[in-house]
């Protein structure tokens, strides 16, 4: 898996779309990119006394329609591709329901 | 984030959730960026994550986050708001779609989402015919109980506990390949891949999770005859109304649930027919009409700001 798996596979469906509309190629370029990923580590004092620390993200996909939006996941798993996909999935979910 | 959260403690959390708007308080704000709750985050952290955004700017600005307790600024109908979007986009497109009036169904996930699709479809007749979660599935064929699913998971207890009550049985196997009309993946992405699409019976998937189907799987389902009624589409319920509580929090005057519930409605019944449309007169998937129709939007707005055509001209 590369750095960018998950978010290559996601705009496999952008392209798609891409085929069926006459569409500025300058659009798919600003799409195909998150604008914004904040990384984070954060320290939190755990009951024990101990300190602990753990990786976040914030990404903001692209603002052009509104002010960004998105979950926040809690989950073991979670990577900067899984957040900048989700962050890709809304920017087009938004669009699907006109909401700014 | 990267963490369990079923590895920390109470206090754990409200320290975690409260660090992460300190590191990122600077990122979010009501025009500029909107969190919200998802996977195994909830109403009191989205509470916890507002009191410390307004401890830090000094300002009682609720509409920076959404999906936030209702004493807290959060909106009336944002629980259920994923399933109901999803239940009223396959209601609207039912006779379109050629549905049963008494469909089977089988939800993979039984979180949010997936606990209210299907207490949704059980109020309506439909019946459901198996459930999973992180610990198994159970399955009747005569219809399994929501009451007592629901309970379990009310109790903290995974749906497979159930098993032996009202008929429930465990469920050998992938829940996807379930005999049933309709498969609604709720749980993660990548549910539903080369592996085992070609199992699949249901003639329509409704995705409230985000991406449970990948694009091979997708060739495979339509192949076959499935319809996908896609992610994008068939979980903006939950968006659509954070949306709602955002709109809210800024006017600072709250509507009832019938209001919430019928704005919900007439917005996925109207984007879902667009969509539907497009399929048709494009002779594509409901997921390619869906990006077809938000591009188009997307395009717009970006192309306002002038393109390479307008420059060079």
């Amino acid at each position: 898996m590369t750095e960018h798996a998950m978010l290559e596979h996601a705009l496999i469906r952008l392209d798609d779309a891409a085929a069926h509309l006459e569409i500025d190629p300058d659009v798919i370029e600003k799409l195909k990119f998150a604008r914004e990923t904040t990384k984070v580590r954060l320290m939190i004092r755990m009951d024990d006394g101990s300190r602990k620390s753990f990786l976040a993200w914030r990404c903001r996909y692209d603002d052009t329609r509104g002010p960004t939006k998105g979950g926040i996941r809690f989950h073991p798993d979670s990577t900067a591709d899984e957040v900048e996909t989700l962050a890709f999935w809304m920017t087009v979910k938004c669009a699907v329901m006109n909401l700014p | 984030m990267q963490v369990d959260p079923r590895k920390l403690s109470k206090s754990e959390l409200e320290r975690l959730s409260r660090a992460y708007i300190q590191a990122f308080a600077g990122v979010i704000g009501p025009d500029r960026d909107i969190p919200a709750p998802d996977v195994y985050t909830n109403s009191m952290i989205m509470g916890w994550m507002a009191d410390e955004y307004a401890q830090i700017v000094g300002q009682h600005i609720p509409a920076v986050i959404t999906g936030k307790p209702i004493a807290l600024g959060g909106s009336l109908g944002r629980g259920d708001a994923t399933a109901r979007g999803g239940y009223y986009l396959v209601r609207h497109l039912a006779a379109d779609l050629g549905l049963a009036d008494r469909m089977r169904v089988a939800v993979q996930g039984f979180g949010n989402a997936g606990q209210h699709i299907a207490r949704l479809l059980s109020a309506d007749g439909h019946k459901i015919v198996a459930v999973s979660d992180s610990e198994g599935a159970v399955f009747a064929p005569d219809g399994l109980h929501v009451d007592l699913l629901l309970e379990a998971k009310q109790a903290g207890r995974s749906v497979v506990s159930t098993t032996g009550r009202g008929g429930h049985e465990i469920l050998p196997g992938d829940i996807v390949g379930t005999d049933c009309d309709l498969l609604v993946p709720a749980a993660l992405e990548n549910m539903i891949h080369e592996g085992n699409a070609a199992s699949v019976r249901a003639r329509l998937v409704l995705e409230l999770a985000n991406g449970p189907v990948t694009p091979e799987a997708d060739d495979v389902l339509a192949k076959g005859g499935t319809i996908v009624l896609p992610d994008i589409l068939a979980n903006a319920g939950g968006v659509t109304v954070s949306y709602f509580e955002w709109v809210q929090n800024r006017q600072g005057f709250y509507w009832t649930v019938d209001e919430i519930h019928e704005r919900l409605r007439a917005m996925v019944e109207s984007e879902g027919r667009a969509v539907w449309e497009v399929a048709q007169s494009r002779n594509v998937t409901m997921r390619t009409a869906a990006y077809v129709h938000a591009l188009g939007r997307l395009a717009e707005a970006i192309e306002a700001h002038g393109t390479q055509s307008f420059f060079t001209s």
